[in-house]
């Protein structure tokens, strides 16, 4: 099973009707990592989350959990998967604790003793005998967490997990996520489409639109470090003077603009930043500030996905 | 499969809801009970007089306008017959007693308010799971859906057998309070399948009463079921269920004329009437009626199953 992907998609498509809202999704989800499934609105996340989790049938290709099919061995796959699906449903009606107990008799093996570990784990020992209808949003999700956790998968699926979290509850999440996945070999699967927390909480990304895959990427290789080329920004109290200086040595186009403050803006490699920076001081150039505009992640994205609007 | 079937009856009594069900049973069987009481009438020593007389206004009355109602007519000769064997029996009207309330509340009080709240349940429970999103916290265990479609249909049988113990309980309880449990060898007086008036034990009525409705119980359970898992809205399946028992006889009723109509399941979902009172469409046998439930059983539950087993949980 090692080396084996937690997770893998094989030309996985879902056609309702005429319209395919999934086509031919193929990549693997490794263990030990979280991966985020990025696309805007629309785009067929969810669908192909709920593919992922056999609450929807698949029209062509496979699902394989640890290389298991997901149709053809459902309840084995199964047993590797926790997952909360949109909001996190529990029974308000139950307390958190019967709820728990619900899904612990749905899995094999589940003890006593674990119910306890996993409420100690999301920190609800306090609220665990009060309805859930009691429960804040926060804890909603905490306890939607805590029964995804319940039977010890290896694959932790959330869907939209952030969706009306306050920031400290995503913060609260985010850590909480990136841990099973380092100190359990989890594979964590997040999907959004909120870049700004993807690029936070994720190590590798899959973008997704239209139904189809735009890309996966390391989090590293998207536009994000140790990219050569770069923008950067200069900010200096003689504009005119510090253009001259960086036009002549590195041969490239200077824009200048003064509004406020004078700044500069060019294209450098990383490595010429500090001689850049070393020139302008060494000719009398005030310099204020130094500021390498990186292509975000949003960037990058808007980039790939082209600018059309589908949501 | 155990733990699935725990699991349903957790959710199921968990609920005050479903305890509501329970106490409003019994503060009907309460009520039943006290007001009976109120009207109880001694046996008079001149019964014999006062039948005769019932009679004459009876045969009267299904001479005018009981004619043009088949149902109401025969349900009048059936009385007359039943006076008249009284009459030539030595029979006096026996007094209440813990058994014939017991009867009485299940025929004429309980009766209907079971059918309902089996629906109610029944509706409830799968299109409850889909309304509250909870769903997909079932289907996304190592459980497959076969399973856990059983469970909650053994979930909704096992509430039926309950309430249906609770009536019993709470009006032989009640009944004995008000009434007294003597009486246990008195006779009931009916009218066969064949027309005959004749008469048997009141606790073997009582307890072929809740056999003869535990069977129509079971397939409005079936029903309820299959609309639940079809409509996944549980009001609807609620609403659609409660209609469909209620308006079932008026459909048969209405639909008397055409031969197809003794397929209809609510035909036959009554099976005293092969041995009290005679089949309501005449031709139909006991062995017929047995067949077309078990039709109507095995096409009902096989649709749930292959409903619930097809389908995509999509956005909820």
């Amino acid at each position: 099973m090692d080396g084996q992907p937690a997770m893998q998609l094989r030309n996985l498509t879902k056609r309702v009707g005429k319209k395919t809202l999934v086509d031919h999704l193929t990549f693997d989800i490794p263990k030990g990592e979280v991966f985020g499934f990025l696309g805007p609105n629309g785009a067929g996340k969810t669908t192909t989350i709920r593919m992922m989790v056999g609450l929807m049938s698949i029209s062509e290709g496979q699902v394989l959990i640890h290389g298991m099919d997901i149709e053809k061995q459902f309840t084995e796959a199964m047993r590797h998967i926790g997952c909360i699906v949109e909001n996190p449903e529990l029974y308000k009606y139950l307390t958190g604790y019967q709820n728990l107990r619900h899904m612990a008799r749905m899995s094999k093996g589940v003890t006593e003793a674990r119910i306890e570990e996993v409420v100690a784990l999301v920190g609800l020992q306090n609220r665990m005998h009060d309805k859930v209808k009691t429960y804040s949003l926060g804890m909603r999700q905490r306890l939607g967490l805590a029964q995804a956790l319940l039977h010890k998968p290896s694959i932790l699926i959330l869907d939209e997990p952030t969706n009306g979290l306050d920031p400290a509850g995503i913060r609260e999440l985010r850590d909480h996520l990136r841990k099973l996945a380092r100190e359990e070999d989890m594979a964590v699967i997040v999907s959004s489409h909120l870049l700004s927390e993807m690029e936070l909480m994720c190590d590798r990304i899959a973008v997704i639109q239209n139904g189809k895959l735009i890309q996966v990427e390391r989090m590293g290789d998207m536009g994000l470090s140790g990219v050569d080329e770069q923008t950067v920004a200069f900010e200096v109290d003689d504009a005119s003077l510090a253009e001259s200086v960086l036009a002549e040595h590195f041969q490239v186009a200077v824009q200048t603009s003064v509004d406020e403050s004078s700044r500069l803006t060019l294209t450098l490699s990383r490595e010429q930043v500090p001689e850049a920076v070393k020139l302008l001081t060494e000719r009398g150039v005030r310099l204020y500030e130094v500021k390498a505009q990186r292509k975000s992640l949003e960037d990058t994205f808007l980039e790939m996905t082209g600018d059309e609007s589908i949501a | 499969m155990l733990s699935l079937f725990a699991n349903e009856n957790m959710k199921l009594y968990r609920r005050p809801r479903t305890w509501i069900l329970v106490a409003l049973i019994v503060a009907i069987v309460l009520l039943t009970g006290v007001l009976m009481k109120g009207h109880e009438q001694p046996v008079a020593a001149n019964w014999k007089q006062t039948l005769i007389a019932q009679d004459q206004q009876l045969t009267h009355e299904a001479g005018q306008r009981a004619k043009h109602i088949p149902a109401f007519a025969r349900n009048l000769e059936v009385q007359i017959k039943t006076n008249e064997y009284a009459i030539s029996h030595d029979l006096p009207p026996q007094a209440s007693t813990a058994w014939s309330f017991s009867t009485q509340v299940e025929q004429e009080a309980v009766g209907a308010l079971l059918t309902v709240f089996v629906a109610i349940i029944a509706g409830d429970i799968v299109a409850g799971e889909f309304t509250g999103g909870t769903i997909k916290l079932l289907l996304t265990r190592a459980q497959t859906r076969g399973r856990i479609l059983l469970s909650k249909y053994l979930a909704v049988l096992l509430f039926s057998v309950v309430l249906m113990a609770v009536t019993f309980a709470a009006s032989l309880i009640v009944g004995g309070a008000l009434f007294g449990f003597t009486g246990a060898s008195a006779p009931y007086i009916y009218m066969n399948a064949s027309g005959q008036i004749q008469q048997m034990n009141v606790v073997a009525y009582l307890l072929a009463n809740y056999g003869f409705n535990s069977i129509s119980l079971l397939m409005t359970v079936t029903i309820a079921f299959m609309i639940s898992t079809i409509f996944r809205s549980s009001s609807i399946a609620i609403a659609l269920s409660i209609v469909l028992l209620f308006i079932g006889d008026t459909i048969v009723q209405v639909l008397a004329s055409y031969g197809w109509d003794k397929y209809i399941l609510f035909a036959n979902t009554n099976l005293s009437q092969y041995f009290f009172n005679g089949p309501t469409i005449t031709g139909m046998t006991l062995g017929f009626s047995i067949i077309v439930l078990a039709v109507y059983f095995i096409v009902m539950n096989g649709l749930s199953w292959y409903v619930f087993r097809k389908r995509d949980v999509a956005l909820t």
